[in-house]
């Protein structure tokens, strides 16, 4: 019985599906989206700057070791550099 | 029996427990109901997968290199353009482009069974928490350059002969955002469906 009650208690609480994006899977595929390899659905190491004209820059590390630089100008215009 | 060896406050518990399990049984039906519901359009995307994938990021290559030999090109776009919300103008022309046309294709037939419109398309687009905030801003970024190229294209009296390379590109980025829309299935396939009608207003909408 007390069993039972445990497994159900388990059951409600993973069943509940998880939409929500996280900033490190986001920027993982933005990074993948540019044509990119990133090894992974995941980045590491972020790093954020914004300026005080409304453009951000942020890098992350892949999975595979290469840190990118990705440039979001106030417009929305998103673009993706590899650094060395 | 059951009454006489546990106490009652044990039993509530049981009971918000058995509820609760009823609940995310109910939502798991529905979630699997929604995917059964897309999986029709992922498999019929499936299909030409393999060949968006080899022209999309080629596109995509060519637009950075672009960029990549223009010095502050970003910037330049930024002074040039005006301000633009994520996704919109194409679906004002979608009447009139969809209009013209004369005939309805049987995807527009199930679009309209469907009762898809195409501003709450792009407002759930806007909204999904599938998809990042960059992801949405890259996407975004695709189509308006997308836009950008059927214009200069019409300008040049090239889009007929344009036609079929920009309709591939619209077909890859599609793929893409429903690809990436795997964790809200039923948008996924309410994009699917409306293709033609986003296709039309991309056309109509660059005018």
């Amino acid at each position: 019985m007390k069993r039972l009650l445990i497994t159900i208690f388990a059951l409600s609480l993973f069943a509940a599906p998880a939409l929500a994006v996280t900033p490190a899977e986001d920027i993982a595929t933005t990074i993948m989206l540019r044509g990119y390899d990133c090894g992974g659905r995941q980045v590491t190491n972020i790093d954020e700057q914004a300026d005080g004209r409304g453009n951000k820059t942020i890098r992350a590390t892949c999975p595979n070791g290469v840190r990118y630089q990705i440039n979001i100008s106030a417009d929305g215009r998103v673009q993706v550099n590899p650094l060395r | 029996m059951l009454h006489s060896n546990l106490p009652v406050n044990l039993l509530w518990r049981l009971a918000v427990i058995i509820g609760l399990t009823l609940l995310s049984a109910c939502a798991c039906k529905h979630d699997v109901n929604a995917l059964s519901a897309g999986k029709q359009a992922q498999v019929e995307a499936d299909e030409s997968i393999a060949m968006a994938g080899q022209r999309q990021p080629r596109a995509m290559d060519n637009s950075k290199d672009v960029q990549n030999l223009i010095p502050g090109s970003a910037v330049q776009e930024t002074d040039a353009k005006p301000k633009q919300a994520p996704l919109e103008a194409p679906s004002k022309h979608v009447a009139v482009v969809a209009k013209s046309d004369g005939k309805a294709s049987a995807a527009d037939e199930a679009e309209k069974k469907a009762g898809i419109n195409l501003d709450m398309l792009i407002k759930r687009l806007k909204q999904t928490p599938a998809i990042g905030v960059f992801t949405k801003l890259a996407i975004r970024g695709d189509i308006l350059d997308l836009k950008d190229e059927i214009q200069s294209y019409k300008q040049k009296s090239m889009l007929q002969s344009k036609l079929d390379d920009i309709r591939a590109r619209f077909d890859g980025l599609l793929i893409k955002i429903m690809a990436l829309l795997q964790a809200d299935p039923a948008l996924s396939k309410d994009l699917y469906t409306a293709r033609e009608s986003i296709w039309k207003s991309l056309l109509g909408g660059s005018t």
